[in-house]
């Protein structure tokens, strides 16, 4: 597991030195929560994918300003908040991917999305799992999303080039496609420290 | 012992915060285009003009996940006096989103065509909108009404009523009786319906029908009426870019006795940037359309060709040059056209 810790939401990655604002944070993490709509509906998707027998641990996670500024770098998409989502999916106590759950903004609104990932940090499937606007939710088509399938970190996400546009959904098209692409490098970050 | 309580306090306030990533908050944005256009007929006199055709800035607020305002502002040709130049209100709305349904009441656009909803100068290849989306599909057509929308199996629905139009300026095609939201009547409704299919990566296609007894002179018992039926079909991706539109309107009472009017376009390109080593998208493409605007009359019926070359680099922006003809038929020379522009939208 990535953190032996039972206690849910607390974050593994420090925030730094400042050890006052860690135990105020830690304190805001522990009791903020993700909606329950959210949350079921990722984890009744996680459960599709990766079979019933697998054991989930979820986890809020808050970001190094190191991890946050190396993925924000090379996916060219900047952080809204300093926490994310991770669902651990273990089967028989071995770890065999990450669920990764954020948002990115769309033309107006906020596209929460998720990630599934197997342990060395390839996507294995992509959803939409609110998306608010009238306009642009093609990004929640199947075959859209599955353009991502079996991409990484070092994987080229250049939308007209290796991902396919949608007509009347550049905003969303773009902002889903780096927000995908910023959580590669999260994940992978995740999987590192796993290893280590 | 104050740390402690301050903590307490913030933890207390925090306890039944749910994160579900909306908040409040304003949005911004908008799009615009400066056209060069040079005409000229046969051996005659070369006509040219620059414009900065479209400034338009859009403007929202969501008040909560599910209800929010939009509106579109848009200042045609740079500036509004004396008959010239235009600004308009093209869309003001209250926006009810849910993932089931939803419902949209203020100033709307019917859902006909490709470019009526989707009119951002990066998402069609020439300089100037096709014109069978000016004189076949009024774009951009937009007036007070409301509309529900939703989506069912991949395949989007909408319906709109809108203002009546203007039954007396009803003529060659429907342009010229849009009411653009000034102090219209509302006998009757223009009733818009429209499907579109957007389950494969790269295509859309759809169609729509519209409906409507135009009141001529604000007189109910007195009206014109047409149906506008519609096809249109986009495809791009794999470098490949294909647009197919079609159209037809047929009127009873027609203050011209036309029965019918409407045509065509069809666009296809190819994307060569990665062929010569470009960043962005790089497309030469082709057009050809045909139209009348009246039943067969050779007076109102064009065919027009484009051969033109549309450069982004980057999706918001495009740059486009196109060199083409445009014929009437009862015309004895075509125009030439050479135009150039470029486009943006955020």
């Amino acid at each position: 597991m990535l953190n032996s810790s039972k206690t849910q939401d607390k974050p593994i990655l420090s925030l730094g030195s400042n050890k006052r604002l860690n135990i105020l944070l830690m304190l805001v993490v522990m009791i903020t929560t993700l909606t329950a709509g959210l949350r079921e509906k990722t984890e009744s998707l996680i459960y599709n994918h990766y079979g019933d027998s697998v054991s989930i641990h979820y986890k809020k996670i808050t970001l190094s300003t190191e991890i946050k500024s190396k993925s924000e770098k090379n996916s060219k998409l900047r952080f809204k908040r300093n926490h994310i989502y991770i669902w651990e999916i273990s089967q028989k106590d071995s770890l065999i991917g990450l669920a990764y759950l954020d948002h990115v903004k769309g033309k107006s609104q906020p596209i929460t999305f998720a990630v599934f990932y197997d342990a060395l940090g390839t996507v294995q499937q992509t959803h939409i799992i609110k998306y608010r606007e009238p306009i642009g939710g093609e990004v929640g088509n199947i075959h859209w999303l599955k353009q991502f399938l079996g991409r990484s970190t070092i994987s080229a996400y250049k939308v007209g080039k290796d991902i396919d546009g949608i007509s009347g959904a550049t905003i969303s098209v773009n902002a889903v496609t780096r927000g995908i692409h910023r959580s590669t490098f999260v994940v992978q970050y995740l999987l590192n420290r796993n290893h280590e | 012992m104050k740390r402690i309580l301050l903590l307490t306090v913030v933890a207390g306030s925090m306890i039944f915060a749910q994160d579900d990533f909306f908040e409040p908050n304003y949005s911004i944005g908008g799009y615009g285009e400066l056209h060069y256009n040079r005409t000229n007929t046969g051996d005659g006199d070369v006509s040219t003009k620059m414009d900065f055709h479209r400034f338009i800035i859009y403007y929202g607020y969501n008040w909560t996940e599910n209800w929010s305002f939009k509106s579109e502002l848009e200042l045609e040709h740079n500036f509004v006096a004396d008959g010239e130049g235009e600004l308009e209100l093209e869309q003001a709305f209250v926006n009810y989103h849910s993932e089931k349904f939803g419902l949209q009441v203020g100033v709307i656009l019917p859902s006909v065509g490709l470019i009526n909803e989707y009119h951002e100068p990066p998402l069609f290849v020439s300089v100037e909108r096709p014109e069978y989306s000016k004189y076949v599909i009024p774009t951009t057509w937009f007036g007070n009404g409301f509309a529900l929308y939703g989506s069912m199996a991949g395949v989007n629905w909408r319906l709109a009523l809108l203002e009546d139009m203007d039954g007396e300026n009803i003529g060659a095609g429907i342009r010229s009786g849009r009411g653009k939201g000034y102090k219209t009547t509302a006998y009757d409704f223009v009733k818009n319906f429209s499907l579109n299919y957007t389950g494969f990566p790269g295509l859309r296609v759809g169609g729509s029908y519209t409906m409507h007894n135009a009141p001529i002179d604000n007189n109910p018992d007195s009206t014109v009426s047409f149906g506008l039926g519609e096809f249109n079909l986009k495809y791009d991706a794999n470098n490949f870019y294909g647009v197919l539109e079609y159209g037809s309107i047929s009127y009873e009472n027609n203050p011209l006795e036309y029965t019918s009017s409407g045509g065509y376009y069809l666009d296809l390109g190819y994307n060569v940037a990665e062929l010569v080593g470009l960043e962005g998208k790089l497309m030469p493409w082709f057009r050809y359309s045909d139209y009348n605007r009246g039943n067969d009359d050779a007076g109102r019926h064009y065919t027009i060709q484009r051969f033109g070359l549309t450069y982004w680099p980057i999706s918001n922006i495009a740059f486009k040059f196109e060199y083409g003809t445009h014929k009437t038929e009862s015309a004895e020379e075509a125009i030439t056209q050479i135009n150039v522009g470029v486009g943006y939208n955020f």
